[in-house]
């Protein structure tokens, strides 16, 4: 197992520069992932920053630190990872297929935190390879946050690892809970609070070069916006998210949130106008 | 002083229920609360008979109703010589038009009479703008023409597109009933499935009725209507999910459970009960399908003590019962409006809920659960639709048939109003 | 037998055409389509004196399944309606005109006097204007031969004065009889309501019907049918003349009705009645019912099949001349065919019990036999002879509890009458409350309310279907 620290904030350029570079990878069938953790040791949580996202995924100031905020603090080892030679494959065309949030602790503005990207596991899907990257967040040597990311390198032939198996029930019948309005701009004002610029997000002309006919929302944000309306309107201490992405939310446009209650949580999805096409579906559970 | 009296229940009649803005969006109070009290005259042959009284209401009404009542009964067969009088509890008002009475009747003031109500809200009492009312009454005051045409001069052409509308909504808290609705669910944690499910039910308990002929003697047609129009026989669970929360906007943003699937629509609607003295039944040949046995009547601050606006049947229930020396559970049937699904499921929840009973209701024990199988077993408001007054009529009327088939038995009638009140009786056989 | 005069004026340019020049408007007549409600929309009921039929009406009401409405005159409705597990309610609230109405129907029964006849004034003043198009009237009262009192038979026979000029102010395809309920027999009215109040009743207007005691009874048979819309599940029905025309569509509606149809026609009309037999899942029989021999096959033929429950003599010639003109071999052969023929076979069916108890006769008969048409004195002998012949062994047959009935046709669309030069012919088709001509159809819907096996209560009926003709009425 290796470890990269990186200390200071990186530079975007630099890492996007890094980026572009990784769109140079070929890569076969690879057998297994490298183990390597990239941590930052020391960042703060910045209440600025944090309105800043809550405003713009529809949480309100009762939320506290959004149980998806933290996921932000670990974009730049992300970024990192995919522009070094640990990462087999480049960022661009890989596809966010699902993430999970584990929360264990209420979080607090202000808290200095040590932040944490390392490898994961391997996983055969039947559009290329899945892998998986494991985020956590401690605070005095306590994990208080942790998540996986399942991202997919689509069109690998014979990938390795167990096949993906579909975390999400789709047994659980779902009511049509709220409308809202994805605003056109939204993957431009994400993509500054988040740090993720992927061209796919930012305009219809620049998400067209790769293959969309309009800008996509980013997931995270969907997540993000979804859990706004699911969530109680206080600071959670525990909670447990898991989403996955079913299909692209082309920009702009109106959704709809389906969810269901029950005793440990819910179950919601997020689908076009309609309610009949679903782009996330998704489980939380919070005490 | 005479002694106490039993009253009977004879029988029933209502229009269909419409939603508003449908068959009935021409029709007015006096046109359907006067077809309402021809249909029971006309099926217990009342005709030139003059009643003890009869007393209705309506919630929505024009300043020229002031004498609704009186004015219907002039236009049924109903001798001229029958009183009447308007009272108003809102979606009490027919329940409590009953017990006013059966009041009357009991001490034997009067041997028989009949209690009504109804309502439109197509028809509704669209007023000036208040500012324009300001200006015109200012005018009729003027003393000369010069005075008067500087008051009319203020008159602006947008007050002529702005008229005072007639609002569902509670003037103390500026909240809908749905808002209010929204805020009790959130606070008893009733959630949309539950919520859902029951108004799925009373859709096809409704149905189910119609399919038995239930109401074939307690309904006259009206403008061509035969059943109640918001009655969907083929509604499913996946249609009530598929709408979206309604009231959610101030008080619940996007975490509301109350839908149109699930709360009351407006609608349009007017029904009568014939209510007499044991001895008045009995010279007539008419049947006695019960008897009105208990009443009463209580009111919640939902202001200052936050109590939730629809809770107040929750406090009325346990008086009565108490007074009746009965239990929650000695009932063969339960009707209780279904103002909003959530309404219902708030009240008997608050039944089961040991605390709020000792310290809300001052109980030692909590009333407990109800069976659901006897509950509204005929469907209720949230498929009939709710035409406020007239709620009272048919759900006596409903339960008193429903008595009267069974042969023997007791129900539970409770009504929550606005301005957070609650009226409840009990029928007997 | 297109009637492009009538496509024409229901047409947006015609009917603008035809209301501009004040030409006759004919409506596309409701025809009975399987599957739909009886009555396409609420009956409003009147009374007068104290009407005695209200009760039964219930029933059938109920039965049928339609929406009922009292007129202010009549409250008594209500409770015997509700009694009968009926929903109903009053008509117009306050002196006010009620919704649109599909039938109007009035109790004349409980009327003992013209004095009162302000009330049938009352009824239809009020409710004329809100029929709807395609409409039903229907006026019942007591058989003015069977009052005791004079001034009621006086009244009761007053009516039909009133129905048939009715049937000519409404107009639209709306259509007004008569029906005349024998005391006792109340319970008889329902198959005759369905048939009056349904668009199976399209082309009948301005007649007089008469229900008496049923046949047959007590001995007779149970006539209500189990499935009102397959009355004649299970019945075995003769019809005559079925190869083509009025007879093939008497043929498809009795199958529709649920009958095992066996059709008969002159042997060289044979690939047509087969095709039809076939198509309706019946039997063929190819035979002259004119000859010596024909009512002693039937009789075993009908035998060979367990007997049959309905006759129907539709088949008929013509050989038309003046008299002055006329062969003696085209005045007897037409006599023979449509008359002699007929009761030879009738009395053959009846004695040897091949027409079994229960079973009826239904015969059709002619405007011409009523009203008289010159060049056909051969042809109207025979068919004011089949009246006769129905109104004379009605009273036989009904000790076997057998009824008699016939049907009167009028202009009916077929290739008969589509040989008829156009001035003659189109006089024919417009000469009528209906303004135009009756379809096969029409003439066989009145068959089947005849045969069907509720129908015990008519017998020595004629009735026209003839969309109220101006011609012999």
């Amino acid at each position: 197992m290796r470890t990269v620290e990186i200390n200071k904030p990186p530079s975007l350029a630099a890492l996007y520069l890094g980026v572009l570079l990784s769109s140079r990878k070929r890569p076969g069938p690879i057998a297994a992932l490298p183990r390597v953790t990239y941590v930052r040791p020391h960042v703060v949580l910045d209440p600025g920053h944090i309105a800043n996202y809550a405003r713009i995924c529809g949480f309100g100031e009762a939320h506290g630190v959004p149980v998806t905020y933290p996921q932000i603090l670990t974009f730049p080892l992300l970024m990192a990872f995919f522009g070094s030679a640990d990462c087999p494959w480049p960022a661009l065309g890989t596809v966010h297929l699902a993430n999970s949030i584990k929360q264990h602790k209420q979080l607090s503005p202000g808290e200095a935190l040590r932040v944490e990207v390392s490898t994961g596991e391997l996983i055969a899907h039947e559009r290329g390879q899945v892998f998986t990257l494991e985020l956590k967040i401690a605070r005095e040597g306590d994990i208080v946050w942790e998540a996986t990311e399942t991202l997919l390198r689509p069109r690998v032939k014979n990938p390795a690892g167990p096949a993906f198996v579909s975390a999400q029930n789709t047994e659980m019948p779902l009511s049509h809970q709220a409308d809202f309005s994805v605003p056109g701009n939204i993957g431009r004002r994400y993509g500054r609070v988040s740090g993720d610029l992927n061209p796919i997000h930012l305009s219809a002309i620049s998400a067209g070069l790769f293959g969309f006919r309009r800008a996509i929302a980013h997931g995270m944000w969907t997540k993000a916006r979804a859990l706004a309306a699911v969530m109680p309107n206080v600071a959670v201490a525990r909670a447990q998210v898991a989403v996955e992405f079913k299909t692209p939310l082309y920009l702009p446009a109106r959704a709809s949130l389906w969810m269901t209650r029950d005793g440990q949580g819910a179950s919601f999805e997020v689908r076009n106008a309609k309610g009949n096409k679903p782009h996330l579906r998704g489980r939380i559970g919070y005490q | 002083m005479n002694t106490i009296r039993r009253v009977a229940i004879i029988g029933g009649n209502r229009i269909p229920f419409t939603r508003s803005n449908t068959a009935y969006a021409h029709a007015s109070n006096q046109q359907m609360l006067t077809a309402a009290l021809q249909g029971l005259i006309d099926r217990f042959g009342l005709h030139g008979e003059r009643l003890g009284d009869v007393a209705a209401g309506a919630v929505m009404k024009h300043a020229r109703d002031f004498n609704l009542v009186r004015e219907s009964v002039l236009s049924t067969t109903l001798a001229h010589e029958t009183p009447a009088f308007d009272l108003q509890q809102a979606c009490g008002t027919g329940l409590e038009a009953a017990m006013v009475v059966a009041n009357k009747i009991a001490l034997g003031q009067i041997e028989c009479g009949i209690a009504g109500g109804v309502d439109t809200t197509s028809d509704a009492p669209i007023g000036l703008n208040e500012k324009m009312r300001a200006i015109l009454l200012d005018a009729s005051r003027a003393k000369t023409a010069i005075q008067r045409v500087s008051i009319l001069s203020r008159l602006r052409p947008g007050m002529l597109i702005k008229p005072s509308l007639p609002r569902n909504a509670e003037p103390r808290t500026g909240y809908s009933m749905g808002e209010h609705a929204e805020l009790m669910a959130r606070e008893w944690g009733i959630g949309r499935e539950e919520q859902d499910e029951f108004a799925l039910k009373s859709h096809l308990n409704l149905a189910k009725a119609y399919k038995e002929e239930f109401f074939n003697d307690l309904m006259t047609p009206f403008n061509g209507v035969t059943r109640d129009n918001n009655l969907r026989a083929d509604l499913t669970i996946e249609k009530l999910r598929s709408l979206k929360p309604a009231f959610d906007r101030r008080v619940a943003p996007e975490q509301g459970t109350l839908t149109a699937g699930n709360s009351t629509p407006l609608t349009d609607g007017a029904s009568a009960v014939l209510l007499g003295s044991e001895e008045w039944a009995r010279a007539r040949k008419l049947p006695v399908l019960a008897w009105l046995a208990f009443s009463e009547v209580a009111a919640v601050d939902f202001f200052d003590k936050k109590e939730g606006l629809l809770m107040a049947p929750a406090y009325a229930v346990p008086r009565m019962l108490s007074r009746a020396g009965l239990t929650l559970q000695d009932f063969d049937f339960y009707e209780i409006h279904e103002a909003f699904a959530a309404q219902v499921l708030c009240t008997l929840k608050a039944w089961e809920d040991p605390a709020y009973c000792r310290e809300h209701l001052g109980l030692d024990q909590p009333l407990g659960a109800i069976d659901p199988n006897k509950l509204n077993v005929n469907g209720s408001s949230l498929a009939a639709g709710h035409p406020f007054a007239a709620t009272g009529g048919r759900i006596i009327a409903t339960l008193a048939k429903m008595l009267a088939r069974k042969g023997s038995g007791r129900g539970l009638i409770s009504i929550c109003a606005a301005g957070g009140q609650g009226v409840v009786a009990i029928l007997e056989r | 037998m297109n009637d492009s005069y009538l496509d024409f004026a229901n047409s947006a340019l015609g009917a603008w055409l035809t209301n501009a020049l004040g030409l006759p408007k004919p409506l596309v007549l409701e025809r009975c389509t399987a599957g739909e409600a009886v009555i396409k929309g609420p009956v409003l009921l009147g009374g007068g004196g104290e009407p005695q039929l209200l009760e039964m009406l219930a029933a059938a009401f109920k039965s049928m399944g339609a929406q009922t409405l009292a007129h202010a005159r009549l409250p008594q409705w209500m409770p015997v309606a509700n009694k009968a597990g009926l929903m109903t309610g009053r008509w117009g609230v306050d002196g006010q005109p009620g919704e649109k109405v599909k039938a109007l129907v009035f109790d004349a029964t409980g009327m003992d006097d013209s004095t009162q006849s302000e009330a049938l004034y009352r009824f239809f003043h009020d409710s004329v204007r809100s029929v709807l198009p395609c409409g039903r009237v229907v006026v019942i009262g007591r058989p003015p031969e069977s009052c005791k009192s004079p001034r009621k038979a006086t009244l009761q026979r007053a009516l039909e004065g009133l129905t048939r000029s009715l049937a000519k102010e409404l107009r639209r395809a709306i259509n007004v009889q008569l029906l005349y309920v024998a005391e006792g027999a109340e319970n008889q009215i329902e198959s005759t309501l369905r048939f009056l109040l349904s668009p199976r009743s399209a082309y009948v207007s301005a007649q007089v019907v008469r229900i008496g005691l049923p046949v047959g009874l007590p001995a007779g048979p149970q006539s209500e049918p189990a499935d009102w819309d397959q009355p004649l599940a299970g019945k075995k029905v003769l019809v005559t003349g079925a190869s083509r025309g009025i007879g093939a569509s008497i043929a498809e509606v009795m199958a529709r009705e649920g009958a095992e149809v066996i059709c008969l026609d002159l042997p060289q009309a044979q690939p047509g009645l087969d095709e039809i037999a076939a198509k309706l899942g019946g039997t063929a029989i190819a035979l002259d019912i004119g000859a010596a021999d024909a009512p002693q096959r039937l009789v075993d033929a009908a035998k060979a099949q367990g007997g049959w429950d309905v006759v129907v003599h539709n088949a008929g010639i013509t050989r038309d001349k003046t008299i002055a003109n006329m062969e003696e071999h085209a005045w007897q052969t037409v006599v023979n065919v449509n008359l002699s023929a007929q009761e030879r076979i009738n009395d053959a069916l009846v004695e040897s019990g091949a027409l079994m108890t229960g079973g009826r006769i239904v015969c059709v008969s002619s405007i011409s036999g009523i009203a008289g048409n010159r060049g056909q004195t051969n042809y109207a002998l025979s068919k004011a002879g089949v009246v006769g012949m129905v109104q004379s062994t009605a009273p036989v047959f009904a000790g076997r509890g057998i009824t008699i009935n016939a049907v009167a046709p009028g202009f009916i669309e077929t290739q008969m009458t589509a040989a008829i030069p156009f001035a003659l012919r189109e006089a024919g088709r417009r000469m009528n409350s209906m303004s135009q001509g009756g379809l096969p159809q029409d003439v066989a819907e009145a068959i089947a309310w005849f045969a069907n096996p509720a129908s015990s209560g008519l017998t020595g009926n004629v009735v026209r279907v003839c969309g109220q003709s101006m011609i012999g009425a």
